[in-house]
C-alpha cells in the first residue's frame, strides 16, 4: 500500500510538472470549458454549481483539498471574494497553483499548504467551507 | 462541504465491481457504502446529490478524442510511454462509464 502511494505521488508529480502545450490547452478548453491547467473532469459549469451550493461570501474561508494546480479553488475564490487555502501533496502542483494565484485577483487571499487530506494541520472550525474534486 | 467524486455503483456484480475498479482513476472510490450513508455517519445531517455522470462521459470523451487528435504534439511533451498509458487509462474509463460501471456526482453536505 505504501509503495502504491509512493508510485502514485511520483506519477502525479510528473504529470503536474509537465509543460502545457498549445494543443493541450485546446483540448482542455474543449473538455472543461477553460484553460486552468486542469487535467480532470470538473467543468466551469460544475464549478459554478459548486460555488452556488456552497454559498461562499467575501468573508468566508474555503479549504480546497487535493487542489492540484488550483482548479477550482482559485476560481471559487475569484468568483466569491473569499479567502482560500489550497492543499495537496505534489510540490509541482502546488508551485503551479501558486503561480496561478499570482496571476489572478486572488493573490492576497490564496494560501498554499502542502498536506495530505488525511492529516490536515488545521484547528477545528478554521474553515467556513470545504471542497474537493475527484480526490480520495 | 461540497465535493465532486467518481464512484462505483454499489449494486454491481463482483465481476463488474472489479472491472470498475480497474477502469476508474487510481483514486476512485471503492468502498461499498453509499456516500450519503458515509456522510451521515460523519455527522452531516443534510446531503444533496447532483448526478453528473452524463457530463463525466462527455468530458472523458473530450479528453480522450482531443488528445488523440493532437497526439504528436502532446506525446512530444509528455513522452510516448506516458501519453500512451494515459490514453489507455482514459479509453478503459470511457468504456466503463458507457457500461454503467462508473458514476460521478456532486455532493453537498451540511
Amino acid at each position: 500500500m505504501a509503495q502504491r502511494r509512493r508510485d502514485q505521488a511520483a506519477r502525479f508529480n510528473e504529470r503536474y510538472g509537465q509543460r502545457t502545450t498549445e494543443a493541450g490547452s485546446i483540448v482542455e478548453r474543449e473538455a472543461i470549458g477553460a484553460n486552468v491547467g486542469a487535467n480532470g473532469y470538473t467543468t466551469v459549469k460544475q464549478a459554478d454549481l459548486l460555488a452556488d451550493r456552497l454559498a461562499l461570501t467575501a468573508d468566508a474561508t474555503l479549504l480546497d483539498l487535493g487542489c492540484g494546480r488550483g482548479w477550482p479553488g482559485l476560481y471559487l475564490a475569484a468568483k466569491s471574494g473569499c479567502r482560500v487555502v489550497l492543499t495537496d501533496i505534489p510540490e509541482a502542483a502546488l508551485r503551479a497553483a501558486l503561480d496561478a494565484a499570482a496571476g489572478k485577483s486572488v493573490s492576497g487571499r490564496a494560501h498554499i499548504v502542502q498536506a495530505s487530506a488525511t492529516q490536515l494541520p488545521f484547528r477545528p472550525r478554521t474553515f467556513d467551507a470545504i471542497c474537493h474534486s475527484d480526490v480520495l | 462541504m461540497g465535493f465532486l467524486t467518481i464512484y462505483v455503483p454499489d449494486d454491481l456484480s463482483e465481476r463488474d465491481y472489479r472491472r470498475a475498479l480497474r477502469a476508474g482513476p487510481s483514486t476512485v472510490s471503492s468502498r461499498r457504502r453509499a456516500h450519503d450513508e458515509m456522510l451521515a455517519s460523519a455527522g452531516f445531517t443534510s446531503v444533496e446529490e447532483v448526478p453528473l455522470t452524463d457530463e463525466f462521459l462527455r468530458t472523458t470523451r473530450a479528453w480522450y478524442y482531443g488528445r488523440e487528435r493532437y497526439a504528436t504534439e502532446i506525446a512530444a511533451a509528455e513522452g510516448d510511454a506516458g501519453f500512451q498509458e494515459r490514453q489507455a487509462d482514459s479509453l478503459a474509463q470511457l468504456e466503463a462509464i458507457e457500461a454503467g460501471l462508473l458514476r460521478r456526482s456532486l455532493f453537498i453536505a451540511h
